[in-house]
């Protein structure tokens, strides 16, 4: 079928289309009128509770300045000098393998401590 | 204070006005899409009654949760929660189709007879020309997948474009000119099969 060929199929397959819903009979006319009056009586009848447009920013605005004041309550009750490492120096005592082989060598280094104790008396 | 309570008095006025304007925009969209719509309800289900509720819950659906919209969008959106509402159908329908075979029961023959071509009649063009013709499309309509349907009867009867009908197909745009590329060729073939 050409082109010229399926318009002419598709304005007929229209026009039987078109035929056929004007030709419904004054009881389906009358449900479908029925059913047109629920529904625009029920749009009329929109609950009174909807949110107002304005309202959405507003509570946007209030949400967000209410997690800025509790984040600043919190920062400012836990204040650095809590923190396990205030600076870069003991930062870099924390991170570096070095100093953690000490940590695994505790034994040696407990006993070392009690040799210069035992030399001090001697 | 009384001029506080005029400018209230005029504000709700206004919105009256304008809730009866939004109404009876409603109401004047409502009865242009209506026939269409339950004849599109009534090829998809084969039965007015269907028809009949799903095009009703469409309408209440539209009008209460998008009769606030602007009045271009309620085509689409109409037709978006009508084929939705046909689709939910068809799905229900089958698992009830399924439930009758299994216990016993027959599912749904078409009569063999509809699909003997007759040898008398004209062209598919002089076909589509009276009443006989709508009997034959609409044979031919309902013998097409659901969705092959949706796609034909939305750009061919309201018109949509392939966009707006992926739209209310809640499809890609891609499906919708497959499907309404199949739709056409099994539609002329049906049809052409009626052809001396």
């Amino acid at each position: 079928m050409n082109t010229d060929q399926e318009q002419g199929f598709i304005k007929s397959a229209r026009s039987a289309l078109d035929a056929s819903a004007n030709a419904l009979d004054a009881h389906t006319l009358s449900r479908l009128h029925s059913a047109r009056s629920r529904a625009v009586e029920a749009a009329g009848q929109q609950p009174s509770w909807r949110t107002p447009g304005w309202l959405l920013p507003a509570g946007a605005l209030a949400s967000t300045a209410l997690v800025l004041v509790v984040s600043s309550v919190l920062w400012m009750s836990n204040p650095l000098n809590n923190h396990a490492v205030s600076t870069p120096e003991e930062g870099e005592i924390v991170v570096s393998d070095e100093n953690l082989e000490i940590a695994t060598d505790y034994d040696f280094y407990h006993w070392l401590d009690e040799q210069t104790a035992m030399q001090a008396e001697t | 204070m009384w001029a506080a309570a005029r400018v209230l008095s005029s504000t709700l006025d206004k919105r009256e006005e304008g809730t009866l304007d939004s109404t009876q925009a409603l109401d004047r969209f409502l009865a242009g899409v209506e026939r269409r719509a339950f004849r599109m309800a009534q090829l998809a289900t084969g039965n007015v009654e269907d028809a009949l509720d799903l095009v009703q819950e469409a309408m209440l659906k539209l009008a209460q949760h998008y009769g606030r919209r602007n009045e271009q969008e309620w085509g689409p959106l109409f037709h978006r929660i009508l084929q939705s509402r046909i689709r939910d159908w068809y799905r229900r329908s089958r698992v009830r189709n399924r439930w009758r075979v299994w216990l016993g029961g027959e599912e749904g023959e078409e009569d063999p007879l509809h699909n003997l071509a007759d040898t008398d009649a004209p062209g598919p063009a002089q076909l589509l020309a009276g009443q006989r013709a709508m009997g034959a499309l609409e044979q031919a309509l309902q013998k097409l997948p659901l969705r092959q349907q949706q796609a034909f009867l939305l750009r061919t009867w309201e018109g949509f474009d392939v966009a707006a009908t992926a739209h209310a197909m809640g499809c890609s745009e891609g499906s919708v000119k497959t499907h309404y590329s199949r739709a056409v060729h099994t539609l002329r073939v049906l049809l052409e099969g009626h052809q001396p």
